[in-house]
C-alpha cells in the first residue's frame, strides 16, 4: 500500500482526525473492516478489501475539503500546462492518462483533482493508477515489460505506478491549459467538439464531489476554472490518434 | 395548451452567466443545468408577467426571420423547463 501511494504526501499532517479505521484479517480472503465503530464490510477477500478500503478513504477525504473544490478527473502537465480530463469512473480517462504519461507528459493524478478556491493550479492525487480489465489492450505491455511488480487483482485489474510508464517525473500541480471530457467509444472515429465555457461548466459541476461543502456549491470557482482553459469534448476509440491531437493542442494552444 | 400559460421561475436557483449561455444550480435539489443562449433568453422572459403566446410574439417581433422556428421550437422548450422544475406554470 505504501508503494502505491507513495507520491501522496501523509507527512507532518497534525489535522483532525477524518476517520478511525479498524481492519482485521483472519486469513487472505476473510479481511473486514469498521470505520468509527461502524461496520464497513466484513469477510471479504484482499482484493476487494483493499478496492473498498481505497474508494472510502478517497471519499471520506474528498467530500471534507472545505478549501478546495474536488473533481473526478484525471489529470497531466506537458509544456508547462496542465491537461484535466474530466470524467466519472468508466470514461476512458485512466487509460488515456497512462498512455499520455508513457507518451511523455507528466502524470498527476487518474482519480480527482483538487482546485483551491483562491488560486489559479490545481493539483492531483498521484497514487498508483487503477486500471481495468476493459483497457488492457492498452497497459498490458508497459505492465508485462515492468521490472517491478504491479499489484494484479483477480479481476483483470491492476494497480501501476505511474514511473511505470514515464520514469521521468510526478507533478504536483499545474496551471489548467486544457479540460477535456473524454469518452471511450468502442470502434469510433476520433471525435472532437469545442464547447462553450458554460457547457464545460455544466460538465465540470456534475463531476464536483464536495459541492454541498461550499455556500454557492463551488460554481463560482469552477466557473473560474472553464474561463481559463480552453474545453472540448472528445469520444475516441484509437488513443493513439487521441494522444497525437491532445499533445499538438496542449503544445500549440 | 400552453398558450395561456403565465410561466415564472422556480425560486431557489443560483445563475452563472457565461457569454449569454447559463448554468443553472439548484443547491437544495443537488440539479445543475444548461442553456445555451436561446434558453436562456427564453428562461429570462418566462418572469411571470407574460403568457406563453405573448413571449412568442416578442421574440417573433424581435427575429423575424427566424419567427416560424421560434413558434415551433419555444412552446416546446418552455415544456420542457417546466417538466424538468426550472419554471413553473401559472
Amino acid at each position: 500500500m505504501k508503494t502505491h501511494f507513495k507520491h501522496c504526501s501523509f507527512e507532518n499532517h497534525k489535522g483532525t482526525l477524518l476517520a478511525d479505521f479498524k481492519i482485521t484479517a483472519d486469513s487472505e480472503d476473510c479481511i473486514s473492516a469498521s470505520v468509527d465503530g461502524s461496520d464497513l464490510f466484513s469477510r471479504l477477500s484482499y482484493e476487494s478489501a483493499l478496492n473498498h478500503l481505497m474508494q472510502d478513504v478517497l471519499t471520506r477525504l474528498n467530500g471534507a475539503s472545505r478549501t478546495s473544490l474536488v473533481f473526478h478527473a484525471a489529470a497531466l502537465a506537458h509544456a508547462g500546462g496542465g491537461l484535466i480530463l474530466c470524467g466519472r469512473s468508466g470514461s476512458g480517462k485512466s487509460s488515456l492518462a497512462a498512455w499520455l504519461a508513457a507518451s511523455g507528459m507528466q502524470y498527476l493524478t487518474d482519480e480527482v483533482i483538487s482546485c483551491p478556491l483562491n488560486g489559479n493550479t490545481f493539483s492531483g492525487f498521484p497514487r498508483s493508477m487503477v486500471l481495468k480489465r476493459g483497457s488492457a489492450f492498452i497497459w498490458r505491455r508497459w505492465v508485462e515489460d515492468a521490472n517491478d511488480d504491479p499489484q494484479k487483482f483477480r479481476d483483470g485489474s491492476v494497480w501501476a505506478r505511474p514511473e511505470m510508464f514515464n520514469s521521468a517525473t510526478v507533478e504536483r500541480e499545474a496551471l489548467p491549459r486544457l479540460l477535456i471530457f473524454p469518452r471511450y467509444e468502442k470502434g469510433e472515429e476520433l471525435q472532437v467538439e469545442k464547447i462553450s465555457a458554460a457547457d464545460a461548466l455544466f460538465q465540470l459541476m456534475q463531476n464536483l464531489v464536495n459541492a454541498r461543502n461550499f455556500p454557492d456549491h463551488g460554481m463560482s470557482t469552477a466557473a473560474r476554472i472553464v474561463q481559463q482553459a480552453p474545453a472540448f469534448r472528445m469520444t475516441y476509440s484509437d488513443i493513439e490518434t487521441a494522444t497525437q491531437w491532445i499533445k499538438e493542442t496542449m503544445t500549440t494552444g | 395548451m400552453l398558450s395561456n400559460v403565465i410561466p415564472s421561475l422556480v425560486d431557489g436557483f443560483r445563475m452563472e452567466n457565461l457569454d449569454g449561455e447559463f448554468v443553472l444550480l439548484h443547491p437544495a435539489r443537488d440539479a445543475v443545468f444548461y442553456m445555451n443562449r436561446t434558453g436562456a433568453l427564453v428562461w429570462q422572459l418566462c418572469d411571470g408577467s407574460r403568457t406563453v403566446d405573448e413571449i412568442l410574439n416578442l421574440l417573433s417581433a424581435a427575429y423575424p426571420d427566424s419567427a416560424e422556428q421560434i413558434r415551433a421550437d419555444v412552446p416546446a422548450l418552455v415544456h420542457s423547463l417546466i417538466d424538468q422544475g426550472i419554471l413553473k406554470s401559472g
